[in-house]
């Protein structure tokens, strides 16, 4: 797995280069986000335009990413393809929990307004 | 169901479920499923291989998992068998529908799996008998077999 971070203004974009985001890589993925979130980031834009496939312990270190940001930041996400659309559309995760954009301009657009 | 059957067997790590859901993802699709339905098959199989990783062989590795594949008429069966720790009886009743979080703190910090398979799929059975557990979950769908092409779009 290939995390990779650049800042846009107070934004952290970071993007998850895995093709699967499951059991397998989500220990490695929830311990970069949580080091991110103590270090100070608050606003995290998570381009996951990289990642094919993604299961329920996917999105539980993804959950506990949000929970670490707490009430600091957001976290928002964009470039999902249209499976991943649907697992959040199933979990209800898409309905307040995560705002979803199409590119990164809109997700970092949308941090910087927040 | 009737029809056609492939038995697969992986070993109880999750960096191996891939497998497993790769394995259905190319049945699906051979089988004429667009993308996204075969995506919601590898999705339910590989929360039902991860449950059983996690919770029968409580992460344990080196324990075979058994996956009995079935495509027929009536659409596609997926069994898994596991000789690890049953789930208690009412697991299956107890995931239910997936509540909308309100706010971070309600957000559920796992147990989304089984919620997940009974979205996902028409039937869900589980039963544990002489220490073998079944999870068995079945789907129909309009199948087309690779040999007719001239069903096919």
């Amino acid at each position: 797995m290939d995390l990779s971070r650049h800042d846009a203004g107070r934004v952290a974009v970071v993007a998850v280069r895995a093709p699967r985001l499951d059991g397998a890589t989500a220990p490695q993925f929830k311990s970069y986000m949580v080091e991110l979130a103590l270090g100070g980031a608050g606003r995290i834009a998570l381009d996951l335009s990289g990642v094919d496939f993604m299961d329920s312990i996917g999105l539980a270190s993804l959950m506990s990413s949000v929970k670490t940001v707490g009430g600091k930041g957001e976290i928002v996400l964009f470039g999902l393809n249209e499976k991943l659309r649907k697992l959040f559309a199933i979990t209800k995760l898409d309905r307040g929990v995560f705002r979803i954009f199409p590119g990164e301009a809109e997700a970092v657009a949308a941090l910087d307004a927040a | 169901m009737d029809g056609r059957s492939i038995l697969l067997t992986i070993d109880s790590r999750l960096d191996h479920t891939a497998l497993a859901g790769l394995a259905v993802r190319g049945l699906a699709e051979g089988f004429g499923l667009d993308e996204a339905e075969a995506y919601l098959m590898e999705l339910a199989v590989v929360e039902a291989l991860s449950n059983v990783i996690r919770h029968a062989y409580a992460g344990r590795a080196g324990h075979p998992v058994e996956l009995v594949l079935t495509v027929g008429e009536a659409g596609l069966a997926m069994e898994l068998r596991d000789r690890g720790r049953a789930m208690g009886p009412r697991a299956l009743d107890l995931a239910g529908e997936i509540a909308e979080p309100r706010n971070i703190a309600e957000l559920p910090e796992g147990g989304l799996g089984l919620a997940i398979i009974k979205q996902v799929m028409d039937e869900v059975s589980y039963a544990s008998r002489d220490g073998v557990n079944v999870l068995r979950m079945a789907k129909a769908l309009k199948l087309t077999p690779p040999r007719e092409p001239a069903s096919r779009a």
